[in-house]
């Protein structure tokens, strides 16, 4: 983890209320670090809402993936504290992944609770369009009711 | 109708199948069915491809990136269009079109009263500015909205180009220009009022991001969206000028992330790989 990215500076958009990233996730483990610096520079009091987008290709129980996401818990809980209509969305995760690759949103909620504990004990993550095609899923067994 | 068309309003097959249910819904659905208009060379790239294609329906070969001007106007419906797409006249070489190309379809151009969004695709910046006027000059008063893909000329040039909208409220710019010969352009005195969204694809220069942020009317974008922008040091300065420049209008950031190392960055080729 950590690599030399610098961080988006977004401590002078004072009315900001949204930050989307695109991401596909073989590049996560080093946009991890780079989002949590770029989230903690946010100081608008209008900023409400974080959203991840894409995620192709993402596998939920590959160490590359699921490691690093205690700075940017850390950072989100601080942006929820600062604003209480503040939320994360998942948004459009896998629907760009091959056909063999789509895990469902209980695949996704409970990686959230694992590794996002501090926003997701907040009640703060929602998730949309996440899934894809649910009964085309390769583990039919995470599937949860939505 | 106006609930129906509501529900129909993206859908154009739907639309013109409603179209010929009655005179009134042909009237009603005329505007929204012409509204867009695309001049792209769709011609197949093999030639022979375009013979077999097309060789039972000697009548019907496809046109070329303008003629579709010319049949729009012949057929009376270029005063609905809003939206205008002028493409490369070869889209397998991505070719620029220039002022002579479009010279001989200006009387249908005039035709568009109402346009709301140009895009240009693959066109030669440096020489529309001197004649900007003749040939984009009918939009001024009620273009919205300009998309520019691969421009030919400079980065002031292209710069200078969308100054010359005033009205111009969202701006996307995909890929600087290609060529960077040595042009001076008249220098930017006014710019346009800038309050929605700007889309930057691949933007390779630091010279075009300098230029917008020294607008002399500024930035006031309420939507920035950064696609296949590096996130390594010099960039990232770059870009956090531009929402600097807008820091008290944008409401909203996306940014596609992607990594783009040192060696990459020297490497066309992995360069163009590391895409989302």
């Amino acid at each position: 983890m950590g690599t030399s990215g610098t961080a988006l500076d977004l401590s002078q958009n004072v009315v900001l209320e949204r930050f989307q990233l695109n991401i596909q996730s073989s590049y996560l483990p080093a946009a991890l670090d780079w989002i949590d610096r770029t989230l903690r520079t946010i100081t608008s009091p209008t900023f409400n809402e974080f959203v991840i987008r894409g995620l192709y290709g993402w596998s939920p129980w590959s160490p590359k993936i699921t490691d690093g996401w205690g700075a940017v818990d850390a950072a989100l809980s601080v942006l929820a504290e600062r604003n209480p209509d503040f939320r994360v969305a998942f948004r459009t995760v896998f629907s760009g992944a091959p056909n063999n690759i789509q895990p469902v949103r209980g695949v996704v909620r409970r990686f959230v609770a694992g590794h996002l504990p501090l926003v997701s004990s907040m009640g703060l993550v929602k998730f949309e369009h996440v899934g894809g095609v649910e009964n085309r899923c390769w583990e039919l067994r995470y599937l949860d009711p939505v | 109708m106006d609930e129906i068309l509501g529900y129909l309003l993206d859908d154009l097959y739907a639309l013109q199948a409603c179209s010929l249910t009655s005179k009134r819904l042909l009237c009603t659905t005329k505007p929204l069915i012409h509204q867009r208009l695309v001049c792209f060379d769709s011609r197949p790239e093999n030639p022979k491809e375009e013979r077999r294609l097309f060789s039972r329906r000697k009548k019907e070969i496809p046109p070329g990136a303008f003629e579709r001007l010319t049949d729009a106007d012949r057929s009376g419906v270029l005063p609905y269009t809003r939206y205008l797409t002028l493409g490369p006249k070869d889209h397998h070489s991505y070719s620029s079109f220039n002022p002579s190309d479009l010279q001989e379809y200006l009387p249908h151009l005039r035709s568009i009263t109402e346009l709301h969004t140009l895009t240009l695709d693959s066109f030669d910046v440096h020489q529309f500015i001197p004649v900007f006027s003749e040939h984009f000059g009918m939009f001024t008063n009620t273009l919205r909205h300009l998309d520019i893909r691969r421009a030919y000329g400079t980065e002031q040039e292209l710069l200078y180009f969308i100054c010359q909208f005033p009205r111009l409220e969202d701006l996307t710019i995909v890929s600087t220009p290609w060529e960077h010969p040595e042009h001076t352009v008249p220098t930017i005195t006014q710019s346009p009022p800038l309050r929605g969204k700007l889309v930057l694809v691949r933007p390779a220069s630091r010279h075009l991001f300098e230029g917008l942020v020294t607008f002399p009317g500024g930035l006031s974008f309420r939507s920035v969206e950064f696609f296949q922008c590096a996130y390594r040091r010099g960039r990232s300065a770059y870009l956090g000028a531009v929402l600097a420049a807008c820091s008290h209008t944008v409401t909203s950031v996306s940014f596609l992330w992607r990594r783009l190392d040192d060696e990459s960055e020297s490497n066309p080729s992995v360069q163009a790989h590391i895409t989302m």
